[in-house]
């Protein structure tokens, strides 16, 4: 039995290299534990940006930050010595992982093409200048530097998508760009590039590779927590539309079952229905992290969702970064007792976004002068 | 004070009681028209005082949603969500007449947009560039406004000086100098009557009918 990766090879699905498998498992979950501690975290947000760049220079990010010249490097060079450290850290998982670890996580990965293609379209159609486009990218997917370096030479935004013909993804580039006429083509071709890497990823982890299934599961809830929280965002911003057009397939919810739901104006009916869901443990756990103490029933927690449901309020930011620390540690504890699987990749690979991410929020909110509290609470620790 | 180009006769009598109602009625309109521009320049100060500060608390909340942004997305997420955007906003100028003052009226078109609109995808971005994108929208209209008030103000304050130098050339100098002007007639007028009078009498009395 054969399956075809994201790069054109076929891969041996049927007999998994476990000795490979705990090798990268071990050394990932080595490197895990070599990330930016919590404390190191509370201690940054009281330093200056200077004093983060020279942290962080002695943390890992060494390569990357030590190419400025002096000791208070600018905040957008911080960011750019950030995504190419995350970018690097990506490239070292691809090269360290085997087999079907290896197609497996290509397949996650790949959704930093989404990403990079849809900058080097956007750029390319604005008229942004090479160099500028070519700070944004984060080449952590299956499109390496010397491709997207390719796709910045195309020249013209028409030369761009020929020279993504090769791409797993160019048959939706090309159905959307046909209806080029349309206004607003950009998100639709977002979409429905994230609605085809789900589909394919859930397909691909479907088809019996080894890992696969355990890989579904924690995609499954990915996928939930992004189409509750785009549901929310939809009627906050866009009341009265079907949302079944901006939904992924392939959660534990349906589509149909998110559209049904996009229907409900009853705080009682939505409840009832929301604690049906598999993600309701999950939001009432996040809710709860997010009080102080704990000290939260599930009622009040439901309180808060219905709430703003039925008022038609956004997602807080702060209830959307419990909810990421809520994941990320429910995959930590699916990788304990899974240690030689695909979960201790994916959780490195998240923590590695999320430290990331949580060094650029540090930054950038001590330099538009965030209070270090406020600022802690949109880290992912 | 009598005026070079006027005849001490009847008809430059009239010619400058005409003058003089002329000038009254237009003296009467200006100031009129000056007191009613004035009450609309308090308006519009009033309603910029306002504009203002809901600018200033709109900016501040724009500013913050911002850093969020920044904090949440980085400032290269900003850029691509930024770069996103398909159709820009446009301001149509049209005007409205007060007391014959074209006054402008800015309307914006397509600035505050629908989440599906704003050329960013919904799958791959958070709800914090809703936010920040929607606070924009907002400062953006309110600027608009007070780009609006601003310009009537600009244009009523120099409508206004204008007409105010107007009103006092006639208060204190047209309609003063055409009074002497009809003062100086009928003193003229009165003397050639009291001439002929004299003449006529001297004449009879020549003829010995007196």
């Amino acid at each position: 039995m054969g399956l075809r990766s994201g790069r054109g090879n076929w891969v041996n699905t049927a007999a998994p290299n476990p000795s490979g498998t705990i090798y990268t498992c071990t050394r990932l979950r080595i490197r895990a534990h070599q990330l930016i501690p919590r404390g190191d975290y509370l201690r940054m947000i009281h330093m200056s940006v200077a004093q983060i760049a020279r942290f962080i220079g002695e943390h890992g990010y060494a390569r990357e930050i030590h190419i400025f010249p002096g000791l208070r490097p600018d905040i957008d060079r911080i960011e750019i010595a950030l995504a190419a450290n995350l970018a690097a850290a990506c490239g070292d998982v691809r090269e360290l992982t085997t087999g079907n670890l290896k197609t497996l996580t290509d397949w996650y990965l790949h959704r930093w093409d989404i990403v990079n293609v849809m900058i080097v379209l956007r750029g390319k159609r604005r008229g942004l200048p090479t160099d500028r486009i070519r700070e944004i990218l984060v080449p952590a997917g299956d499109l390496d530097s010397a491709a997207l370096e390719a796709l910045l030479g195309a020249g013209s935004f028409e030369n761009v998508i020929a020279e993504l013909g090769s791409w797993r993804l160019y048959p939706v580039v090309e159905r959307e760009c046909r209806i080029l006429e349309r206004p607003c083509l950009f998100s639709e071709l977002e979409n429905r590039l994230w609605q085809q890497y789900y589909t394919d990823l859930i397909r691909n982890c479907g088809s019996g590779i080894p890992g696969g299934e355990l890989f579904l599961d924690s995609l499954r809830l990915e996928i939930d927590l992004a189409n509750f929280r785009n549901l929310l965002r939809l009627r906050a911003g866009a009341a009265g539309k079907d949302p079944s057009g901006q939904m992924i397939e392939g959660g534990n919810i349906s589509v149909d079952e998110l559209s049904a739901l996009s229907r409900i104006a009853d705080r009682d009916v939505f409840v009832s229905t929301f604690r049906t869901f598999r993600l309701h443990p999950l939001l009432v756990e996040a809710y709860r992290s997010l009080a102080a103490g704990g000290n939260v029933s599930a009622q009040e927690a439901e309180d808060y969702i219905s709430d703003r449901w039925v008022e038609r309020k956004r997602p807080l930011h702060e209830m959307e970064m419990a909810v990421a620390r809520v994941r990320l540690n429910r995959m930590a504890g699916l990788s304990k007792r899974n240690p030689f699987s695909i979960l201790p990749v994916i959780l490195y690979l998240e923590r590695k976004k999320y430290e990331v991410f949580n060094i650029r929020a540090i930054v950038r909110g001590i330099e538009d002068g965030v209070e270090p509290e406020k600022i802690a609470q949109y880290l992912v620790i | 004070m009598m005026q070079g180009d006027i005849q001490a006769t009847r008809a430059g009598l009239q010619a400058v009681r005409r003058k003089i109602q002329i000038a009254e009625n237009g003296h009467r309109l200006l100031k009129l028209k000056r007191d009613v521009l004035i009450l609309e320049l308090i308006a519009i100060a009033n309603s910029t005082r306002r504009s203002e500060q809901e600018l200033g608390d709109l900016s501040q909340n724009a500013g913050k949603t911002l850093s969020i942004a920044k904090m949440m997305e980085g400032s290269l997420g900003i850029v691509i969500v930024s770069i996103s955007v398909e159709r820009s906003p446009e301001i149509r100028v049209t005007s409205r007449n007060v007391m014959g003052m074209q006054l402008p009226v800015f309307t914006a078109d397509g600035v505050r947009k629908e989440l599906a609109d704003r050329g960013y995808g919904l799958i791959g971005t958070s709800s914090v560039i809703d936010e920040a994108a929607e606070a924009f929208e907002g400062l953006t209209e309110a600027i608009v406004r007070h780009a609006e008030l601003l310009a009537a103000a600009r244009i009523l304050s120099a409508e206004i000086l204008r007409l105010k130098r107007r009103v006092n050339a006639l208060e204190f100098r047209v309609i003063p100098d055409l009074y002497a002007t009809r003062e100086a007639i009928t003193l003229r007028r009165d003397e050639m009557e009291r001439e002929e009078h004299s003449r006529i009498f001297w004449v009879k009395k020549r003829k010995g009918s007196l």
